[in-house]
Formats: C-alpha cells, sequence, structure tokens
C-alpha cells in the first residue's frame, strides 16, 4: 500500500490533522492549521490546497464528521471531529510514523 | 456508502462548491483577522491572508475529487470519441453491429420462447398451489400415467392436505346446425374443475354436481371462441340449444377469453361437457375403468407443501391399491413386482416439461454459442480498432490518463456497439418469434403466447451487458498492459497471439454446431429412409368419430357404419381405395400379445407386437403386400369367429419356418382382449423411429367396435381426391357425421418428426450464423494481421526469402490455431452429440463419417480464409511495399 510517495505524504498529513483533532477536539480547518503550527514551532505549516481536500477525503473515508456551527468570532464554520475508525486509523499511522522515524534514525546514527 | 453518496453528489456539485468556498472564505476571513489582531494595516493583513491560503482552485478541485465521484466525468467527450471512431469506417462498423446483433437477436427471440415455455405463470388463480395428479410406478421408468377416475374419487375422499381435487379429459365431438357437420374439440370437465381453477364465467353458470348425474338436463358451456363464432357473440346465448353429438344440449353459460385449459390439452378446446358422474365411469368395476385415464389437476391446502402431499397421496394409494390387486396387476411392471403409487407435481412443471422443454434448453445452450461467437468477432474488431490507435493510447497514457480511463474508453466503445445491436436484435426478436410459431408444433399454447414482453426486453438489456463486458474487456485488458515505451515487437506479437486464441474459440464453438447441425440433418435424412414397406404419397387422411360409440368393446356396430361409408366411396369414380384404421401406421410401442394352442401343447410365449383395427382396404390404400392367405372379408363380423393378420416378422418369431394361417394368437388390451385366428401374413411396414422389424398383429374393423378413426383415401392413379364427393357419400349415409382434420397422409407422418425437424432447423440456421460469423472473423483477423507485417514480408522477399517460406510464415500460425480449436470443437461436440442424443430420439450416434466431413469442409473454407490474403500479401511487389512512406 504505502509505496508511493503521494500516498505517504498524504499519510503524514493524515497523521497531522488526526492527531491534531484527536486532542483538540471539534475544530474548524482553520484552527488546524493554527495548532499544527503553533505545536510544531512553526517548522510544519499545512496549505488549504491541502488540506481541506484530505479533510474532506477523511470524511468520505470514515474518519472524521463534519457539521456547520458557529465560531467563536460568531462566524458560520464547518467544524470536524474525529470518529472512532478515525482514532484507529490514528493509531496505525502513529504506529506506522514511529516505525519509520525510528529506522531512519537508526540509519542516521550507525549507517 | 461512500460510493454512493459520492455518486449521487454529482447531482449537487453546485451545493458542495458553495460550501466549499464558504469553508475557504472562513478560513481567510480568520486569517484577516488574527492579521488585524497582530496590527497589520487591513491591505496588508489581507495579503497575508491570501497567500498564506495558497490556491483557491487547487484547494477546490481537491475537495471535489474527495467528494464527487470522477466514475463519469469526461464521459460525454469519450462517447463523442467512440462514435467519431466508429463513424470513420461505417461499414466495417455496420458489419460488427449487425454480426452482434444477430447474436443478440437470436438470444432475445429464444428467451422470449424459454420463458413462455418454461416460466411464466400458469393464468389460473394462486397457481402455485395446483397440482397436476398422475399414476406412478416406484422407481420411475415408463409407467406414469393418468389416474382412473374411481382411484381419484378414492384420493379424493381420504386426502386431507389437496383442498379440491377435479378431472377433466377431452374428445371429439359434433356440432349439428351448420353448413355441414363440424366437429369441435371439447372437454367433458367434472363440476368442481372450473370452480377449482378460480374461473369465473363472462356468462351464464359454472357446472355444478347436479349436471352430471344420470337423468339430468344436457347443458353445455361455450368457449369464448365458439360463442363469437357459432353464435355471433350473442349476449342472450345462455338458454339457446346447441345440437352436440346428436343431441340437443342446453347452453348454461360462455367462458372468459382469457381462460383455457389448453396447457392440458391437444388442441384448443371449444367446448365444455360435464363429465357423467355414472357407475359406467365412476365404478372400479365398469367396463373400461382401468383404460379410461382422465387428467387430474388439484389445488393444495395453504399450508401443504408438494411433499407432504406426495407422502399423502403414496399413503392413501397403498390402501387403494390393496382394495383392487387385479386392476393394478394389468400394468406389466406391477406383475413384475414393482409398486404403483399416485404422485402429485407441480402443475407447471408438469405441463413444460418433456421433450420439448429440454429441447428449448439445448436450443437456448446453442444460441448462447453463436452469442459467443458474435462477442468474440466485435471483440476481434475492437482489438483491431484498438491496435491501430495504440499512439493515441500510448500518448494518453504518457499524459497521464489512467488506466481506468482508458478501460472506461474500450467498454464505452463495445457499450456503443451493443446497444446498438440490441436495438437492431430486438427488433429481429420481435420477427423471430413470429416465425418461431410457424416451426413450433401447430398447437402448443404456452409457445403461441411468446411474443416482445418487458422481460424479454430486460433480458436484453442483461446481454447488452453481458457483450459489452464480453467484447470491451479483450482490447481493455490488452491495453491495460501496454507500456507508455513505444511499441515493442514483442508487444504486438502478444496481441497476435491473443488474437489467435479468439480465432480458436470461434473455430471452436462453430465447429460444435457444424458437427450437431450435420448429425441432426443425418439422423433426419436416416429416419425418412428407413421408412419401408408402405406408400403413402397421394393419400388422404381424414378423421372420424363414429356417432353412437355407446356400444361394447368387441362388437361391429361403428364397424358397420364405417363399411358402409367405405362402400358409398369405394363407389365414387376416381377413388382407387379407401379403408379406415384406428392408428395411422403401426405404433413402434407395442402391446402385449400371447401365442397358444400351437397343438404341441407348449407354453404360451408372450411378446409385443404394434395392435392395430383396419378395415379390408388397409392394406391395399397403403400398398402393403400381402406375403401368405388372405386379408379381412366383409364376413369377418362380430357374430362371426374373430380373426387377425400378422406381418411377416411375427410370423417368423412366433412359428419360425412354418406357415402362421390357422394359428391362434392373443392379443388386446383390457376388454379388447380376444383369441384369434391368424388368416393372413403381410409385409413388414417400418416407420420413421424403428431400427428393425417389429411384430405388427392387424385386427378386423368390423370385430373390434372403435369410435375413433382415420380415413384414409387413395385416389385413382394420376387424379385428385373428389373430397366433396367422399363427403357426400359419407352424408348419404349418416348426415350428422363430421369429416376433420383432412390432410395428406404425408404430411401426418411428417407430424411426427416435428421436434426432430424444429430442433435440425434451429441447430443448422445457428450453425450457418456460426459459421459465416467464424469465417468473416478469421479472414478478419488474418488479413489484419498480415497488413501490419507488408514490410516485414517485402524485407523477406527482398532479401530472397521463398514465397512458400513467407506463406507458412503468414498462415502458420492461424492454422495452427485453427487447428487446435477445430479439435476442441471436436471434443465439444462428442459431448454435445451425447446431451442431441437424450434430448432428441431418432438422433445417431456421432460417427467419424460426420466429424470428417464437417471437418473437412470446414478446414477448407477457413483454409481460403487464411491463405486468401496471405497470398494477396505475397503479390504486393517489395519494392512498392518498401518504398511506401
Amino acid at each position: 500500500m504505502r509505496d508511493n510517495k503521494k500516498d505517504q505524504l498524504q499519510g503524514t498529513l493524515d497523521l497531522l490533522v488526526l492527531r491534531t483533532l484527536s486532542s483538540g477536539g471539534t475544530m474548524h480547518g482553520y484552527a488546524i492549521t493554527e495548532r499544527v503550527q503553533q505545536v510544531s514551532r512553526e517548522v510544519l505549516r499545512i496549505e488549504a490546497g491541502s488540506l481541506y481536500p484530505a479533510l474532506h477525503r477523511m470524511e468520505e473515508s470514515g474518519w472524521v464528521r463534519s457539521e456547520w456551527d458557529v465560531s467563536d468570532n460568531n462566524r458560520r464554520a464547518r467544524f470536524y471531529t474525529i470518529t472512532a475508525a478515525g482514532r484507529k486509523r490514528l493509531s496505525e499511522e502513529e504506529e506506522h510514523w514511529t516505525r519509520l522515524a525510528g529506522a531512519v534514525t537508526r540509519v542516521l546514527k550507525h549507517a | 456508502m461512500s460510493v454512493i453518496s459520492r455518486f449521487l453528489n454529482r447531482w449537487r456539485e453546485r451545493s458542495l462548491a458553495r460550501e466549499f468556498d464558504d469553508e475557504l472564505r472562513f478560513h481567510l476571513e480568520s486569517r484577516i483577522e488574527a492579521n488585524l489582531r497582530r496590527g497589520m494595516s487591513s491591505g496588508a493583513a489581507a495579503a497575508e491572508a491570501r497567500r498564506h491560503l495558497g490556491s483557491t482552485l487547487r484547494a477546490h478541485e481537491g475537495m471535489r475529487e474527495a467528494r464527487v465521484s470522477s466514475l463519469f466525468d469526461g464521459m460525454a467527450g469519450d462517447l463523442r470519441h467512440g462514435i467519431r471512431v466508429f463513424s470513420r469506417k461505417p461499414w466495417l462498423s455496420t458489419m460488427v453491429v449487425a454480426t452482434l446483433s444477430l447474436g443478440i437477436g437470436a438470444s432475445a427471440a429464444m428467451f422470449s420462447l424459454l420463458n413462455a415455455a418454461l416460466f411464466r405463470p400458469l393464468p389460473f388463480h394462486d397457481a402455485a398451489r395446483l397440482v397436476a395428479v398422475n399414476d406412478a410406478i416406484r422407481g420411475g421408468g415408463p409407467g406414469v400415467a393418468n389416474l382412473m377416475i374411481p382411484e381419484l374419487l378414492d384420493v379424493r375422499a381420504a386426502s386431507t392436505t389437496l383442498e379440491a381435487i377435479s378431472f377433466f379429459d377431452t374428445r371429439d365431438s359434433q356440432v349439428n346446425g351448420g353448413a355441414e357437420p363440424a366437429r369441435v374439440f371439447a372437454a367433458r370437465v367434472e363440476s368442481a374443475l372450473l370452480p377449482m381453477l378460480g374461473i369465473r364465467p363472462a356468462l351464464g353458470r359454472l357446472f355444478t354436481e347436479a349436471d352430471g348425474v344420470a337423468g339430468s338436463q344436457f347443458v353445455t358451456i361455450l368457449s369464448d371462441g365458439l360463442w363469437r363464432r357459432n353464435f355471433g357473440a350473442d349476449p342472450q346465448v345462455v338458454g339457446r340449444t346447441l345440437t352436440v353429438n346428436g343431441l340437443p344440449h342446453l347452453v348454461v353459460g360462455v367462458l372468459p377469453p382469457e381462460f383455457s385449459i389448453d396447457y392440458m390439452t391437444a388442441e384448443p378446446v371449444e367446448l365444455y361437457l360435464p363429465y357423467p358422474m355414472i357407475p359406467v365411469y365412476t365404478s372400479w368395476t365398469a367396463e373400461f375403468a382401468f383404460e379410461r385415464r382422465v387428467i387430474a389437476v388439484a389445488r393444495m391446502t395453504h399450508d401443504a407443501t408438494i411433499e407432504r402431499v406426495s407422502a399423502e397421496l403414496e399413503t392413501i394409494s397403498r390402501t387403494v391399491v390393496a382394495a383392487h390387486p387385479t386392476v393394478y396387476r394389468r400394468i406389466p411392471q406391477v406383475r413384475e413386482g414393482r409398486e404403483p403409487y399416485v404422485a402429485a407435481r407441480d402443475l407447471r412443471a408438469s405441463i413444460s416439461e418433456g421433450a420439448s422443454g429440454s429441447a428449448l434448453v439445448l436450443l437456448s445452450m446453442a444460441v448462447a454459442l453463436v452469442l459467443l461467437i458474435a462477442c468474440t468477432n466485435t471483440a476481434q474488431f475492437l482489438l483491431a480498432k484498438a491496435l491501430d490507435r495504440r499512439p493515441e493510447v500510448v500518448v494518453r497514457l504518457a499524459l497521464g490518463a489512467g488506466r481506468g480511463r482508458l478501460v472506461r474508453q474500450f467498454l464505452i466503445e463495445s457499450w456503443l456497439l451493443a446497444s446498438a445491436a440490441s436495438v437492431l436484435g430486438v427488433v429481429q426478436a420481435i420477427w423471430l418469434t413470429q416465425g418461431f410459431r410457424t416451426l413450433m408444433p401447430p398447437f402448443t399454447p404456452l409457445v403461441g403466447a411468446i411474443g416482445v414482453d418487458l422481460s424479454v426486453l430486460a433480458f436484453t438489456v442483461g446481454v447488452a451487458v453481458f457483450t459489452t463486458l464480453v467484447c470491451g474487456l479483450a482490447p481493455a485488458w490488452q491495453f491495460s498492459r501496454t507500456s507508455t515505451r513505444p511499441g515493442t515487437r514483442e508487444a504486438l506479437a502478444g496481441h497476435a497471439s491473443t488474437r489467435h486464441v479468439l480465432i480458436a474459440v470461434e473455430v471452436a464453438i462453430s465447429m460444435v454446431l457444424l458437427v450437431g447441425a450435420g448429425l441432426l440433418l443425418r439422423s433426419l435424412q436416416e429416419l425418412q429412409r428407413t421408412q419401408s414397406g408402405y406408400e403413402v404419397d397421394g393419400v388422404t387422411a381424414m378423421r372420424i368419430r363414429g356417432i353412437g360409440g355407446a356400444a361394447s368393446a368387441q362388437s361391429s356396430a361403428l364397424g358397420d357404419v364405417y363399411q358402409r361409408y367405405l362402400d358409398g366411396i369405394a363407389g365414387l369414380p376416381g377413388i382407387d381405395s379407401a379403408a379406415v384404421t384406428s392408428l395411422a401406421l403401426p405404433s413402434r410401442a407395442g402391446s402385449g400379445f400371447s401365442i397358444g394352442g400351437t397343438g404341441d401343447g407348449s407354453a404360451a410365449r408372450r411378446d409385443v407386437a404394434s395392435y392395430q383395427i383396419v378395415s379390408q382396404a388397409y392394406f391395399s390404400v397403403l400398398r402393403i403386400p400381402l406375403k401368405e392367405g388372405r386379408t379381412f372379408s366383409a364376413s369377418d363380423t362380430s357374430g362371426r369367429p374373430p380373426v387377425a393378420i400378422v406381418n411377416e416378422e411375427l410370423a417368423r418369431r412366433a412359428w419360425p419356418g412354418q406357415s402362421a394361417i390357422g394359428r391362434q394368437i392373443t392379443a388386446g388390451e383390457g376388454p379388447r382382449i380376444a383369441t384369434m385366428t391368424v388368416v393372413g401374413v403381410v409385409g413388414n411396414i417400418r416407420t420413421m423411429f424403428q431400427a428393425g422389424d417389429e411384430p405388427q398383429i392387424y385386427v378386423s374393423s368390423l370385430q373390434q367396435n372403435e369410435p375413433s378413426v382415420l380415413l384414409l383415401v387413395r385416389p385413382a392413379a394420376s387424379t385428385t381426391l373428389p373430397l366433396d364427393a367422399v363427403k357426400r357419400a359419407i352424408w348419404s349415409v349418416e348426415p350428422r357425421q363430421a369429416v376433420f382434420s383432412i390432410r395428406p397422409m404425408d404430411e401426418l407422418i411428417a407430424e411426427r418428426t416435428m421436434l426432430q425437424r424444429a430442433v435440425t432447423t434451429f441447430i443448422g440456421g445457428f450453425a450457418v450464423l456460426a459459421f459465416v460469423m467464424s469465417i468473416t472473423g478469421v479472414y478478419a483477423v488474418v488479413t489484419y494481421l498480415i497488413s501490419r507485417r507488408v514490410k516485414e514480408i517485402a524485407m523477406r522477399r527482398a532479401i530472397g526469402a521463398r514465397g512458400q517460406d513467407v506463406l507458412a510464415l503468414l498462415a502458420g500460425p492461424a492454422f495452427l490455431w485453427t487447428t487446435a480449436g477445430m479439435l476442441v470443437g471436436i471434443v465439444g461436440a462428442m459431448l454435445g452429440s451425447g446431451v442431441l442424443r437424450a434430448t432428441v430420439t431418432g438422433v445417431l450416434p456421432l460417427d467419424a463419417a460426420t466429424i470428417l466431413v464437417t471437418g473437412l469442409s470446414y478446414l477448407v473454407v477457413v483454409g481460403c480464409a487464411i491463405c486468401v490474403p496471405a497470398f494477396i500479401a505475397l503479390r504486393i511487389d517489395p519494392v512498392t511495399a518498401l518504398r511506401s512512406e
């Protein structure tokens, strides 16, 4: 499944979004980008052009669900919540990422 | 679910786009607000936010891709592309569509036939609960017969799983009052039958129990047809009188047009009479109780199943059989120790099964093969088109077209072909179903109801989808493996082998059908050829039902009447001879006879022979030679010692090396059993399905009463029969006598092979279709493959290859695959011939000659189809070929 570069990048984006939603509860897209940027100390910036397709794709896959609600600044916004299937997916993605990161780290250290 | 919602989202793209806009705008505005909070100027805040947001177009597209199924994107474009591709070669495309439409049309027509004959429910109220009830012998085999009336009445009294059981039989009846005495086909129905089937009369009433009893008034119910024809659809017909069989009958009702019990009868029923429920018919001890069999239909109770009914009937019949051992012991299998019982089965199944049912299944298999060839041909065509478009495909792949898109393009193209062909096919099916009726036995009500209805259209749609997939997937599969590198020789070779496999498939299927057709044709010829010992050309047959047939079996009452007709006819000018007979020709299924009185006291020998009641001149009408003794004479009447005439085969078997004249023979069934003296020996008759000579017994119509006879008249040499004079001669004796079913006797005999001829015509037609399709297919493929190698051939020739080498190179693979296909086809034909023999009686075992003749002829034609394009390619001047391009 994961032999494709595009898939891998997508998987990483999914991981970031799902993780953010899993700790932050119900959030809109803008809040997700802000949160990732903030937590990653400005290293990771998610573009809207990637984020929103990913959110919609994940909703079609059943990992998140969305509803329109009123935001803090009194505007209509689309809020996303992680689902049970999404949490399962998240743990898989986390495990995958940890394994990959560990492997890369080992190579950097010992190769 | 996601698939469906994504599909459905196609129809709300606009509202989706609005949502995307709203979401992105919220993002933008949130950023601007944040920027403003950070103290930016409003212009700078907006600019930064827009930069931050990035490409909204990409976001839009990405979201759309996530939300909306792209399966049908650009479909219209693909369609237009397909139409353009086909219209570039209009003739070839038309040919392909026409070929495919033949396959689809034949399938649709065959389905309509199958649907009418096997699947469509019977037009009776709650027909699923109706069962047919009959006599059977444990262990199956022959012996299934209609029920005896007293047997049925016993079952009716005892059964709890049957809500109702009733019966009817059919007989010729005469209706007088018209221009000449008319014969109508009548059903005698027991009073419970019509209510059980859920019939309501269109006019008047149905029969009641009081109608059948002795001394009740004669009543009758008309079918819709007879009511319209004989009474001009008179709404006041109830209460009028109709003379049936010489007696006035009161019309008490008219049935609705849609009703018919014709599904269970040999001819359409026009008139209904109440079954006479008198001891002569209903008692176990009645003279004909064993012989008089009726068609029994029952309705199960709501909670009963066919299994429970069967189990109950077996229990009941055990008691019934035990109570009437002498009756049941008349069944030969019972005497051999096997057990008779009463069986029930689904009415629909019992009607549609039998020879014609399995023949239909056989023909459907054949038509499926034809469809497969048509599909293969179409696939070949699409593959060729695809190969021509190889550069286009490679470019599209290189530009990033998904392979899915390419597969879809091919499927759309094959779908275009399939739908065009289906429309044409339905038109053909409408036309073919009309033709079927003429090929089918003259009266087949289930088939009579065939036509193209919704279920046939649904079937055609299914066939079109099937065709689309089969035809489109081959090229699609080929190209899903295509690499984006420029076409290599290996890739081309791969295509060629696919095409050769397709050729082999076509050839194999054609061989199966051709060999099958050849076998059927040979069998039919053999059937015609085996007839010997008689001549029917010029003889006219007509049917007569003797009037006043209530006399006992062994009397001359009717025989005397027939003799007076015959005397009248013989006195006419232009008549060679005339006779009556109980059977047109001796039957194959004989009945038992025994010979005794040989004088030496040896135990009686038993054998089986055909038993036929004939008048004096039967042998001269059919030109059957008298070998010894005499034929019947006018003095062989009921008061005189009973006499018989046997054929040479019987004489040879019974009294080898001795004269048969004067010997005693006991034959006949039931009340007909009589011991007779043999007075003559005639030549053997071999009828259509007879392999060898079989024993035949003839008894005199003056000594055995037979109400239903055939009148055979042979006109004087080279004259036509004066039919009106013959009728007048009969009416001068008995003005009420109806004469019907007047037909040439050879036609009557040919009817015995109706099924054989129908199957042969169908399979033959399919084989011709398959032959033409496969040959054109092979020709097209070889031509195509060679056309792609013109330069290679020229090159080879230029560097000195001999013509025959190039020919071998070009034609070799095609020949190899064709031969392989033929071998597979022959194996298939061997298996198929087994099915054929099991389905159609009279089909010979598959012999080497049929295979050889069919195979060789096919090989010659296929050889031409392969070699002609190869020769044409050889004749191209190498220099010209190399210079081109």
